[in-house]
């Protein structure tokens, strides 16, 4: 009898299901597909193929009553495949905005990629990820500072965190999905920040920060006074919520 | 021909044929005629006692005449009545449509030049052209494609409406019970819904009308054909009518010449005044040569909203194949009943005895112990639970492996409750516990939290005024739903507000747990 085996038991506690989707985009040949890949496979491969449309990816984490889903969505960086953002961007917790630091037309392409997944979706966290931070490290030191700092007023506008990151030498790799999970709970996070110009920056005290408003995580009293604060939790979009399954 | 156009042919043509009131020697020779005319709709209404007409007297329905021309356009036989003053032109015809061609419709034919406008002489051209593809074109009143002659091709289309026709009425079974909320309403296990699920059993039956009926008014071999299908399930919703039936039953069966058409279901729907003495007239008084008809082959007998109604004793023994007894509400029916029936039920599956006061845990024992394959068993009541105690539901667990179990209202407790499941446990689906008194938080919070009840998908528990420990009952909703099988509770306003109470309080719990979780996970240290 295939019951019999949970009869001596109590049914366990159901786990709770985070789901989070997160878009990828930028221009060609950034990294987007080796970050992800990285991220869910910890493989990294010097070799380039390009992304034709999206791809997607799912990473788990168990912790103990709760499973964080991270949903990846790659967008292959090509003009042609603009008219596949609204599959990255809609329904997306946090969008990461990725250029590569060796290239500076690519920071400057951010605009472009801000303003079009604004257009679609004005909620997601944006998140600004300069790559191959292990082939900028070696440049000219004067142009890592005009970098650093053109990126810093591009955070401002956008309101977005920084993280110079290598997925080759996996530098800031986890952290990037980190900050994005912080941000899109409103929890706090603690690791400190690299401002120093020339290290791998990693800024984000100041940016992303919903107002208290917008904020889901809300703490209300309901009518009777008897029952307790209702708490609900869910992610700024509607994809990623908690649900018990 | 899809099965849908054939039933419409069928459908239209005996539609027609009903029509013989207005029977008028014919100016003109007609084929069959497929006229639409709504005044049939109600003769076709009343088919289940114009079929016992006909049997009497099997004259052949005449055919009659033709009223508006009426052409197929879909099937790929037609009957083509075709317009004009030419006499050649008024043969009706039978004809085979070719992919090119139709004749009516005034396009030139293969045969035929294209470029010639077609006239009325030309027309004449076309059939005369195609003479040699004229199947029928006898000019008498008979007229009909010869297909529809052969006995074993007529009984195929009938016997494939007979299945559509039991499919029909499943599917609407299925479809009502789902409104309901519960997962199958013959198997819906309240008591507190019994009137209005009897009546919506009843509407399904009564509202089929069905296409057979109309085919057994067609002619005398369709009649006799279609007769074997509709003789299968007997409806009856009005005690003339099975009077009627009864009384003529002998030459309805003996028509049909074998046996394998007595019949599979009967229902009696609403026979408030009718009683069991009553049916003996009909289903022979003196028993030994009960000939008329017989039950060898029922499997399915049920009586709604017939209280003083009872199958007659010298039925019993024919009841080795009956699957489904339903006799809810039935004022006469007592353990004496249930014990001598029990004796010849060994087949029965399915026992709806809502609402029947008179049984108690004596007429429930003698059923269990005989009926091993008792898969549904339904005992609710408003009045006289304590009749049905523990020892029906221990006697059930131990002798079968009942999957739908309905107690409402009965005087359960929490042990009987723990032996049951202990027994049989492992295949219950759903069980209705409603209003059942006895029951504390010692039993159900403690069965679903430890997985007693591995199958079960519907679970009800109104009324229970002892049980107040709803948490694992949350608990358990939401692990099974975890497990892709739901669990349906459904219960009263006090304890639905318990549970949503509960569960709220669960869901923040978690909820906060999980955040909690997230922010320790994001400081760790990355490996
Ligand atoms: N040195 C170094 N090379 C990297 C790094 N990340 C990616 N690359 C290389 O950059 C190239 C492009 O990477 P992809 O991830 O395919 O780029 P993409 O953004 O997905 O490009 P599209 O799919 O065309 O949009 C590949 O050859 C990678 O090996 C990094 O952190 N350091
Ligand atoms: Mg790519």
């Amino acid at each position: 009898m295939p019951h019999s085996s949970s009869r001596r038991h109590q049914v366990p506690d159901v786990k709770n299901q985070v789901e989070i989707q997160v878009g990828l985009v930028g221009d060609a040949q950034v990294g987007k597909t080796s970050l992800m890949v990285k991220y869910v496979q910890n493989i990294f491969d010097e070799e380039y193929t390009q992304t034709l449309g999206v791809n997607f990816l799912k990473r788990k984490i168990n912790l103990r009553s709760t499973d964080i889903v991270f949903s990846l969505m790659d967008l292959g960086g090509q003009r042609e495949f603009i008219n596949m953002l609204p599959l990255a961007s809609v329904g997306s917790s946090a969008i990461i905005f990725l250029f590569d630091l060796t290239r500076p037309e690519t920071l400057d392409s951010v605009k472009e990629w801000y303003r079009q997944v604004y257009g679609l979706n004005n909620l997601a966290i944006p998140i600004l990820v300069g790559t191959k931070y292990d082939l900028f490290i070696d440049m000219d030191k004067e142009y890592q500072k005009q970098i650093s700092n053109t990126v810093l007023e591009y955070a401002n506008v956008m309101n977005a965190p920084i993280i110079f990151s290598s997925t080759a030498k996996s530098i800031n790799i986890q952290k990037i999905f980190k900050v994005a999970l912080s941000k899109i709970f409103n929890l706090t996070l603690t690791i400190p920040e690299i401002t120093r110009t020339g290290d791998p920056l990693l800024i984000y005290k100041k940016f992303g920060n919903q107002d208290r408003k917008s904020s889901k995580i809300t703490t209300s009293s309901s009518q009777s006074s008897s029952s307790p604060a209702s708490v609900s939790v869910s992610p700024r979009k509607s994809k990623s919520t908690i649900t018990s399954s | 021909m899809t099965p849908n156009d054939r039933s419409t042919f069928i459908k239209r043509s005996s539609e027609n044929l009903l029509s013989e009131s207005s029977l008028q020697p014919p100016q003109k020779r007609y084929s069959i005629d497929l006229t639409n005319d709504s005044s049939f709709l109600t003769r076709s209404n009343s088919a289940p006692q114009s079929r016992i007409k006909l049997s009497r007297s099997p004259s052949p329905v005449r055919l009659s005449r033709r009223r508006h021309p009426y052409q197929f356009t879909k099937s790929d036989i037609s009957l083509t009545p075709i317009k004009g003053n030419n006499d050649i032109i008024d043969l009706p015809l039978l004809k085979i449509h070719t992919k090119h061609t139709s004749i009516d419709n005034g396009l030139p034919s293969p045969i035929n030049s294209p470029h010639k406008k077609v006239n009325n002489e030309q027309s004449c051209l076309i059939i005369n052209n195609f003479a040699e593809l004229t199947l029928l074109p006898t000019p008498t009143n008979e007229a009909c494609h010869q297909i529809f002659k052969i006995p074993e091709i007529v009984d195929k289309i009938l016997m494939n409406l007979y299945l559509m026709e039991v499919q029909q009425v499943n599917d609407i079974e299925r479809t009502s019970s789902n409104r309901n909320g519960t997962i199958d309403s013959t198997s819906r296990v309240s008591s507190t819904t019994e009137n209005s699920q009897q009546l919506a059993a009843a509407n399904v039956i009564t509202q089929r009308r069905g296409t057979l009926h109309n085919c057994a008014m067609v002619n005398k071999l369709w009649n006799e054909l279609s007769m074997k299908y509709l003789l299968r399930n007997l409806t009856f919703k009005d005690s003339d009518k099975l009077m009627n039936f009864m009384i003529n039953s002998k030459t309805i069966y003996e028509g049909t010449k074998n046996q394998t058409n007595y019949p599979r279901s009967m229902t009696l729907y609403k026979l408030n005044r009718f009683n069991t003495e009553d049916l003996s007239i009909g289903f022979g008084c003196n028993d030994t040569t009960q000939d008329n008809i017989h039950f060898n082959n029922l499997q399915s007998l049920q009586f709604y909203i017939c209280p003083n109604l009872l199958p007659m004793d010298s039925w019993f023994k024919e009841f080795k194949n009956l699957k489904k007894l339903s006799l809810p509400g039935n004022k006469r029916i007592d353990d004496k009943f249930m014990i001598e029936i029990s004796l010849h039920l060994e087949n029965l599956e399915h026992l709806d005895l809502r609402a029947c006061y008179n049984i108690t845990d004596v007429g429930v024992v003698s059923i269990a112990s005989r009926c091993k394959k008792l898969k549904l068993i339904n005992l609710g009541r408003h009045k006289n639970g304590q009749a049905i105690t523990d020892v029906s539901l221990v006697a059930l667990s131990k002798y079968t492996h009942v999957e739908t179990v309905g107690v409402a209202g009965c005087h359960i407790t929490d042990s009987g409750l723990w032996e049951f499941t202990k027994n049989n446990g492992d295949n219950v689906k759903r069980l209705s516990l409603n209003n059942c008194k006895g029951l504390t938080n010692m039993s159900i919070p403690y069965l679903v939290s430890y997985n007693y009840l591995p199958k079960l998908v519907v679970l009800e528990i109104r009324d229970i005024d002892h049980l107040t420990n709803v948490k694992p009952l949350i608990k358990y909703k939401l692990w099974k739903k975890a497990q892709n099988s739901p669990l349906l509770i459904e219960s009263c306003n006090r304890i639905t507000k318990l549970l949503s109470f509960e569960e709220e309080k669960m869901k923040k719990k978690r909820a906060l747990a999980s955040l909690r979780e997230m922010q320790q996970w994001i400081n760790e240290d990355d490996i």
